[in-house]
């Protein structure tokens, strides 16, 4: 019943805050705004519908049965691609059910992992025209992928989406690009046996003078407080989608939300978030080799004990870490407001997603494979996998440990508000690369001396953003 | 007389000189064989440890585990990845070599405006880094529809690799001696009998050390395989180790074991090739 | 004589086709697309003159991978030739097992240059070997990578350290090609050995040098594989060579015409140094 709680919570919290769905094309911003939430309030409605027949919904699980056996794709080859996200438990439940598929159906879909790279070959295979009859769309399906993606509006399984997932994956048009199995939280993760040790109770966190305090007395204590694989550098660049609490987010210290997606925002007069990090950076709160440790050895420094937190992460994280190391304990906060009055925010996007391509010969094959992988037990396997959060309302979660950490948290703090990804929703395609070349700039100082290059690297971010917004707006 | 007796002394002084020095001798190879080897240790050790493992790089796994491999072999993707790589490897340099000697046979023996001016194309082209290019080649594979598929990848290794072998195999042609192709004109063979029964069999050496060259390059090449080969059935061995590397998390256990069977074949044939290859450079360098 | 000759001239045309299509076309194709703003996937371009290059002036990252470029290619064709011809020497010497030693020292030029950037990663990362190997001998390491001013000499070594067996075999065939006698004639003469080095061995291992200098540059130029497994360009670019830069640009940032200039400048510029260099090793051949 908690869960169920939360779930609306949520989703009312999403509805609210996703109005936008990622579309940062300026002229049409406030349309689209409009018709999305419309879109998604249809969905609430009809959602409301689909649960009052749950007699219905519940045996679409054998009618798709029935369907299995009209499934007959012998021989019938197909590819999906997906991206380096999906990993561990989940990777492999992902392939058991393209592999369980394939016997059921006769079919030969086979299953490409791009790993690290999936992105750069999306965009060249984009370029030449020849994308994969489905792909995994990591957060950009309404926006780049837009016009390559099959429009799934008429599938059976729309209505059952939850509205935060919904939200994100319907464009201003009301075309449905993507099946967004999961939806990726990112918050603080952190380890709760270090705290706990130190007396530090990270659910009474508001501000960030509070987070930085928590962070002496870690530091104090002789443990680095915070790890960060800084040698993929989309882990820095993460930092910035941190943004939200100061630029965007419910209760943000300053509103920028609409500068930003007209373009006349500027990061030179508002290079808040910057003198922020360079201030933990310059105070020391970073391991030694934060520019070399790779994701994995970052995550294995919390786990083992050798620093304390995560300062961007999910509660995939707080999963992988409670499997490095058992003994300890391991937790998830929203990150804080900036100052006293804000509100504490969850970052919850697009996780696993998989689109189907506009140009696919073997349309009927994808849209039973979604199908298939949406059958309640399926995608209930899947998703405790990934210890994400569903996409789908046909399933209740189990308690997974991650899944707990997260809704204690939601207990234990008060105010929280959701919000998408800060890039997918307010900077233009592109821009990932230079919110981690800004964080590697800053964090390429001596510590102690950041807090000089805040204006160049602000500068940095600014020209950047302006000339994506330029190449995006054409 | 005498000098001969002081060149004895001075020989029975080097000998002898010689067995007191062998000691430092072995002292520098073992020193040697340490830096060789130990990252190779470090990827031997990782690839009997679980993901789970944080036991130090230079210390025993704790458990020695063989997953790593076994799930390796089973999933079968790797010997995919080896046939793919010999495949691309071998027709590489087959085409490579018989493009680049065809070439340098004309560019080497005729010395005309004309032929110094396609010279001076291979020679300048020769050093420049693929990727430089990457934009304007993709358009072009893509315009030949040769994405995904071996012979856009194979095309594009031995554009790249062309210059330089014709570089070698004419500075080459250049040291076989004019004499026997006038004397095979005389007996009226044409330019391809020539080529094929003078010139040809005189190449061996420099053949041998393009092959093993370009063959390795071929093999392990990553910065174009990875957009032309997108289809896993076409993956070559290094795409397929770079799988187990992601922006979230790296499986450095099954990557090592990945690793390790891929370097296996390339090891064994050079073992067995060593000395021929030796003997083959020794024969290029005397010219 | 002359229909024989253009008979003859008609067998480098396939070398030469191919090297049309997949070099020089493209070439002039990435010249066109450097004048434009295009983000890489998208129908629409819009020209933009020579943006593209003046954005280049003024760009930190972009001669960062300039000068590393340099650094990987000059640097390592210098020390794999030193290292190299030091190998080749010592192994000339034939002591027992000389032969193994070779085996192991040509090894790494069988493995990929990504692969071997992963195995180094674990050799110098913070936690890694080398510090631990260090620490036995009570020598406190560094977080090596973590200083791009010290990560790119490793990068540079790591890439000698690969590839200088490959220079080791050129020049122990160099060195049998040398005959007897010529150290003997020195011998009688009274050189001792670092003249005899200097005045035979030296001048005699030229030609088997030229062609050790030249795959040596042409590896290090474009040196790619290592710099994304070791260190992925970082921290910050201070490791970056330009084909890991123009990728990045040309993918990551969306920025293909930008990607495009990087890559004709640096075209420009190589085509300026194997000029310079042809002339100097055809001039020494010469002399000789």
């Amino acid at each position: 019943m908690k869960r169920k709680l939360v779930s609306v919570l949520l989703s009312a919290a999403m509805v609210l805050s996703l109005a936008a769905c990622g579309n940062s094309s300026s002229g049409t911003t406030t349309e689209a705004d409009t018709q999305t939430s419309e879109a998604s309030n249809e969905d609430t409605a009809s959602d409301a519908q689909e649960s009052s027949d749950t007699e219905e919904s519940a045996d679409t699980g054998e009618s798709s049965e029935s369907a299995d056996a009209a499934w007959d794709f012998t021989g019938v080859k197909a590819e999906i691609d997906i991206d380096g996200t999906i990993i561990g438990d989940a990777l492999t439940t992902f392939e058991g059910r393209v592999e369980e598929f394939n016997n059921l159906t006769g079919a030969q879909l086979e299953l490409v992992e791009n790993g690290d790279d999936h992105e750069a070959i999306m965009k060249t295979r984009m370029a030449s025209n020849d994308m994969p009859d489905m792909f995994t769309t990591h957060g950009w399906s309404t926006i780049r992928y837009n016009e390559f993606c099959y429009d799934l509006a008429g599938e059976s399984w729309v209505p059952d989406m939850a509205d935060a997932a919904a939200a994100v994956v319907t464009d201003g048009n009301g075309k449905v690009c993507t099946c967004p199995l999961t939806e990726w939280v990112y918050g603080v993760a952190f380890n709760k046996t270090i705290m706990d040790d130190n007396g530090i109770d990270m659910y009474s966190i508001k501000t960030w003078d509070d987070l930085k305090n928590a962070l002496q007395t870690i530091k104090d204590a002789g443990i680095t407080p915070i790890a960060v694989g800084g040698k993929s550098t989309g882990s820095l660049g993460g930092y910035l989608e941190m943004s939200n609490v100061f630029y965007s987010a419910d209760g943000a210290m300053y509103d920028g939300g609409a500068q930003l997606k007209d373009g006349s925002f500027s990061f030179v007069e508002h290079p808040e978030i910057i003198a922020e990090f360079a201030e933990l950076y310059d105070s020391g709160f970073f391991i030694e080799d934060l520019f070399t440790a790779d994701p994995d050895t970052a995550r294995n420094y919390v786990a083992t004990g050798q620093a304390a937190m995560l300062l961007w992460g999910s509660p995939e994280y707080v999963d992988l870490m409670k499997t490095a190391n058992p003994d300890n304990d391991f937790a998830i906060i929203p990150v804080p407001a900036v100052k006293e009055g804000g509100k504490p925010a969850y970052t919850v996007g697009e996780g696993t997603a998989i689109a189907i391509s506009s140009k696919t010969e073997n349309l009927e094959l994808c849209q039973a494979f979604l199908e298939f992988l949406l059958q309640p037990e399926n995608l209930k396997e899947y998703v405790d996998a990934t210890g994400a959060v569903s996409g789908f309302t046909t399933i209740s979660q189990d308690d997974t440990y991650s899944l707990n950490q997260y809704n204690t948290s939601i207990e234990k703090v008060s105010n929280i508000t959701y919000t998408n990804f800060f890039d997918r929703e307010y900077l233009p395609s592109g821009m990932w690369n230079y919110m981690s070349e800004s964080i590697a700039q800053l964090f390429n100082n001596k510590v102690g001396e950041a807090g000089n290059a805040v204006p160049d690297v602000a500068e940095y971010m600014q020209q950047a953003y302006e000339q994506l917004y330029a190449t995006n707006n054409e | 007389m005498a000098f001969l007796k002081e060149k004895k002394e001075e020989q029975a002084h080097y000998y002898a000189g010689q067995k007191k020095g062998l000691w430092w001798k072995y002292l520098l190879a073992l020193f040697i064989v340490f830096i060789y080897l130990m990252p190779l240790y470090v990827l031997l050790m990782q690839s009997f440890k679980s993901s789970t493992d944080l036991s130090s790089s230079m210390s025993l796994p704790e458990v020695w585990y063989f997953e790593n491999y076994l799930s390796t072999i089973k999933s079968g993707t790797i010997f995919r990845a080896i046939k793919n790589s010999a495949i691309v490897a071998s027709c590489t340099v087959v085409l490579e070599v018989v493009f680049a000697c065809l070439a340098a046979y004309p560019l080497s023996r005729n010395d005309s405006k004309g032929n110094r001016f396609v010279r001076s194309i291979f020679m300048g082209v020769m050093m420049i880094p693929p990727l430089t290019i990457l934009v304007g080649v993709y358009s072009v594979l893509v315009g030949i529809s040769a994405i995904n598929s071996y012979w856009g990848i194979i095309l594009t290794n031995v554009a790249f690799g062309l210059p330089m072998s014709v570089f070698l195999f004419t500075n080459f042609v250049g040291s076989i001696p004019r004499d026997l192709d006038e004397a095979s004109i005389i007996d009226g063979a044409n330019v391809l009998q020539t080529f094929f029964h003078i010139i040809l069999p005189q190449l061996k050496p420099i053949i041998a050390t393009v092959v093993i060259l370009h063959g390795v390059a071929a093999w392990n090449e990553y910065a174009y395989s990875i957009y032309i080969l997108q289809k896993p059935e076409l993956q070559t061995i290094t795409l397929c180790i770079k799988k187990y590397f992601s922006s979230v998390t790296n499986d450095y256990s099954g990557a090592a074991a990945a690793a390790i069977l891929a370097i296996l074949p390339l090891t064994i044939v050079y073992l067995i090739l060593q000395d021929a290859f030796v003997q083959s450079q020794v024969d290029s360098a005397i010219k | 004589m002359r229909k024989r000759k253009i008979q003859m001239n008609l067998l480098y045309l396939p070398a030469l086709f191919i090297v049309l299509l997949f070099v020089l076309y493209p070439l002039i194709r990435s010249i066109r697309m450097s004048f434009y703003n295009w983000n890489g996937y998208s129908p629409v371009k819009m020209f933009i003159g020579f943006d593209n290059y003046k954005n280049l002036l003024s760009d930190k990252n972009f001669s960062l991978s300039f000068t590393n470029t340099l650094l990987y290619g000059f640097g390592s064709t210098i020390l794999q030739n030193i290292l190299g011809l030091a190998f080749a020497l010592f192994l000339n010497t034939k002591f027992g097992g000389h032969k193994a030693v070779r085996t192991i020292i040509y090894l790494p030029v069988m493995i990929s240059g990504l692969i071997m950037g992963y195995i180094m990663y674990f050799v110098v990362r913070n936690q890694g070997a080398l510090n631990e190997i260090l620490g036995w001998f009570s020598i406190n390491g560094m977080d090596w990578m973590g200083d791009g001013n010290v990560g790119r000499w490793i990068i540079t070594f790591v890439n000698s350290w690969q590839y200088c067996g490959y220079c080791m075999v050129i020049y122990m065939a160099g060195l049998q090609g040398i005959s007897r006698q010529y150290y003997e004639a020195a011998a009688i003469d009274g050189a001792n050995s670092w003249k005899s080095f200097r005045y035979i061995t030296l001048p005699l291992l030229v030609p088997a040098m030229s062609s050790a200098v030249v795959i040596n540059l042409i590896g290090g130029l474009k040196l790619y594989d290592v710099v994304v497994s070791l260190s992925n360009g970082g921290p910050n670019y201070m490791t970056s060579s330009l084909s890991y830069y123009i990728n990045n640009r040309y993918l990551a940032a969306e920025q293909a015409g930008y990607a495009s200039a990087v890559g004709v400048v640096m075209f420009l510029f190589i085509m300026l140094c194997s000029q310079i260099l042809n002339g100097y090793f055809r001039k020494k051949e010469v002399e000789m």
